[in-house]
Formats: structure tokens, sequence, C-alpha cells
């Protein structure tokens, strides 16, 4: 990369760090690269059970989409589902890589969203990969800070939301107004779809929580350093 | 990431070596990716076949694994500094325990299996080490699965798995780690026994439920 650009990188990592040092108060934001996650706020209990609660409220969604014995919604359907909801997000992975200077990345998400919303029918098939082997990559803005040298401060797991730390915590903020679905629908509209759209992701993925949580000595410790892994992975590439 | 588990499967399909390969393999010795592919692909058949017998085809599979699978040193991989500081009866209590939690956790989830298919890239050596890409075709879905190799003994055995990113060995690190700086070696093992126990019985349970 021409020096140049590592210049603007500084500049950026600058101002990201003091935005995000003035947004979350104080100390507590640990700029550390490596190592391990600062411990968290609650004690190992109260993380438990937020983790519990989660799995509650999916639990309850997921009724109404599943009854014990029937699949209410078939498969297909879920997958072109959540096709929708990919294409949808594409915008917002297209801003991030351009944030990230990783223009090709950018150019391939745009292309995915003009093929995908006309001939994949709204997205719900994924034309682009199927057939003009244009594959995207999920971007948000968490990878953006991450990309300019914010750090992942602590872990925290958000009510419903899940697993996160305070950076991409935060970067939920801006991602939630760069989502296109933020301007096409109101406000409400955009919940009930969120939640369809979590839902969804769920029945697509269903034992994993039960098994982590039945298998593992400690799930808090298994999920939070899963999580961490894929994120610095995600964010390093 | 949240696929680690479902997929989970495909993990010890990694683990094995076909025990009656034909005596001129050894004149040809196969390549890191060959040696995997036919364990992966032993195992897949395995589970494909349609005989009901599930405690046989799991015993079978975990012939397979244990072959393929280096638990000792995946076991000090989990232990990482520890493992210097640990005596010799620890550490083999703690091999047997990690052995048999892995093949409990994950063997006890070929009902799961709905004929994913696997993709092989080249693999990638360096010396005596290897990594081999897969990736998982599942649902439309693509898993990306790596395995990295050592050559021991005269083959490739396994002793890491990296799915979606996340290493299995260093996820099991730094939540044992947690255990052990908290509470030391011996609860650990506890923990790691009366883990096995539940799941054994629980495994117990749905076969039940499935026969009856």
């Amino acid at each position: 990369m021409c020096w140049e650009a590592v210049g603007f990188r500084a500049m950026v990592k600058l101002i990201l760090n003091i935005v995000v040092c003035l947004l979350l108060i104080n100390p507590l934001v640990t700029l550390a690269q490596d190592g391990g996650l600062t411990p968290t706020l609650n004690g190992e209990n109260g993380i438990n059970a937020s983790i519990d609660e989660n799995y509650y409220a999916d639990e309850l969604f997921e009724d109404l989409y599943d009854s014990e014995d029937e699949e209410r919604v078939p498969p297909p359907l879920r997958n072109g589902l959540r096709n929708v909801f990919s294409n949808l997000r594409t915008p917002l992975n297209a801003i991030n890589a351009l944030l990230q200077l990783k223009l090709e990345l950018a150019a391939a998400e745009v292309s995915r969203l003009l093929i995908n919303s006309t001939l994949g029918i709204a997205g719900f098939f994924d034309v682009a990969k199927k057939y003009c082997a244009i594959e995207g990559k999920n971007e948000d803005f968490g990878q953006t800070l991450g990309y300019y040298g914010v750090g992942e401060g602590f872990y925290v797991v958000l009510p419903i939301l899940g697993a996160s730390t305070l950076r991409d915590g935060v970067a939920l903020v801006p991602d939630g107004y760069a989502d296109p679905l933020s301007w096409l629908v109101n406000y409400e509209t955009n919940i009930v779809c969120k939640g369809i759209k979590g839902i969804n992701r769920l029945s697509l993925d269903k034992d994993t929580y039960e098994s982590v949580v039945a298998e593992q000595l400690d799930p808090y410790l298994f999920l939070r350093d899963a999580y961490v892994q894929n994120r610095r992975c995600n964010v390093n590439d | 990431m949240k696929k680690i588990i479902v997929l989970a499967l495909l993990i010890f399909t990694g683990m094995a070596i076909i025990a009656n390969a034909a005596p001129d393999t050894n004149l040809t010795p196969l390549g890191p990716k060959e040696q995997l592919q036919q364990t992966v692909e032993a195992v897949l058949t395995i589970l494909r076949s349609g005989s009901a017998d599930e405690e046989a085809k799991k015993q079978k599979i975990s012939e397979l694994v244990r072959n393929r699978f280096d638990y000792q040193i995946m076991s000090q991989g989990v232990l990482g500094r520890r493992w210097r500081a640990t005596d010799a009866n620890e550490r083999s209590e703690f091999v047997d325990l990690f052995t048999q939690l892995l093949e409990e956790t994950y063997i006890g989830r070929i009902r799961t299996y709905k004929g994913q298919e696997v993709v092989y890239s080249d693999a990638k050596i360096r010396k005596n080490r290897a990594e081999v890409d897969t990736v998982v075709r599942d649902n439309g879905v693509d898993i990306p699965i790596t395995y990295k190799l050592i050559f021991r003994k005269q083959k490739w055995v396994v002793y890491d798995v990296v799915i979606e990113n996340v290493s299995l060995i260093r996820n099991y690190r730094s939540s044992y780690n947690d255990i052990l700086r908290k509470k030391g070696m011996a609860s650990l093992l506890e923990q790691m026994t009366e883990k096995i126990k539940t799941l054994k019985a629980s495994q117990g349970q749905t076969q039940k439920q499935v026969s009856a």
C-alpha cells in the first residue's frame, strides 16, 4: 500500500479513536490490539443469564415459525428469505468496503445488488453467485473501525442481538442508519423485519445454541472466544 | 461461526485412516490432502450407509477418527503453556478425557448428517506441516473448514480444525485456561468427567426415544 494511504489510515484511526472514546465515556475502552479481552462488566452469572434470556426470546419467536412436529415455513422459502435479507444489506457492505478501501469488493457488492434485485427477483435467488460467480462478503462498521485500528474494548452480550464487543456494539448505530431497510420502511416495520430476519436465520441453524450449552464446560467462554476469533479474522482480511 | 456446532460432525469426519488400506499405498506415499480425503470420505460413506445400527456406526467412525486425529498433540495445544507444568499422570488423564469429550460431542451428531458434500482444495505444505482447505456444501451455504495437519510416524495427522475462522483448539484453550486459572487442574478434570457422563446419559436417552 502506498504511504499516502497509510497516512490517511493513521489520521482516520486517530479521529475514530477519539470519537469512540468520547462516545463511550471512559477508560473502559481498552484500545489494546492483542492479548485477551478485558473481563466484562457483569459477573459470570449475570452474563450467563443474559445468554439464556436471549435464547428464550429466540425460542418464543421460533414457536411462531415451527410447531412441534411440522415446519410451517418450508426450507426453500427460508433460504430465499435469507437471500432477500442479505440482498438488502449489500449497500451496507458496499459502503463499508469502500470505507476500508476495498474497491473490488465494493464493486462486487454493487454488481450483486443490481443482478440479484432484478434477475434474482428482489434477491430471492442468489443469481450473482450461482451463475456469475460474484461472491460478496459481509462488511460492517465494526470491521471498518477495526480496519482503522480501533480496539475491540470488552466483550458484551447484547439483549436479543447476542455476542458483540464494545466497538462492534457502537458500530451498530451507524450501520442502522446506513441499512437500506431503515430508509425504505418506517421504524415499526423495520423492527418487525429485523425480527423476521433473526427468526429465519435461527431456523436455518437450529441446534447450535442448545449444543454449545449442552456440550461445553463453559458455554459463555466458548462463545466469547469463537466470536472474537471470527471477528478478528474478518477485520484483518 | 454459528455453524460450528451443527457441522461439527464434519470435524471428526476428518479423523481417521483406512485401517485396511492396501499395502501398495505405502510405496507411493499420499499427500496430506489425499490422506485427509480418504478419512473424510470413509466417514461419509459410513454416514450415508443405510444401516440402522448407530452404535456400530459410531464405533467405526471413532476408529477412523482416532487414526487420523492426533489427540495427544491436540491436548497439548489446548493446555498450551500449562502442558509442561502438568505431571505425566494428569497429562495422560487429560488426553484421555479430552478424546472422550470430543467423541461424545461430535460423534453423537451423526444423526444430523443430511448428505452434505465436501470439496477439497490442494494442500499448502510447509516442512512437516500442512493445511487443507475444504468447503462443506450445506443447503446452498458454503462453510469453510480448514484442517491443519502434521507429519508424524509416517503419516499426516490432524492437530487442529478451523471452521469459519474459528480454531477449535484455540477455542478450547481459551475456555479451559480460564477454568484452570480460577480453579486448577483437578477441578478441570473433574468437570470434564462430569460432562462426559451427562453427554453419555443424554445420548442414551435419545437413542431409546428413537428406537421406541
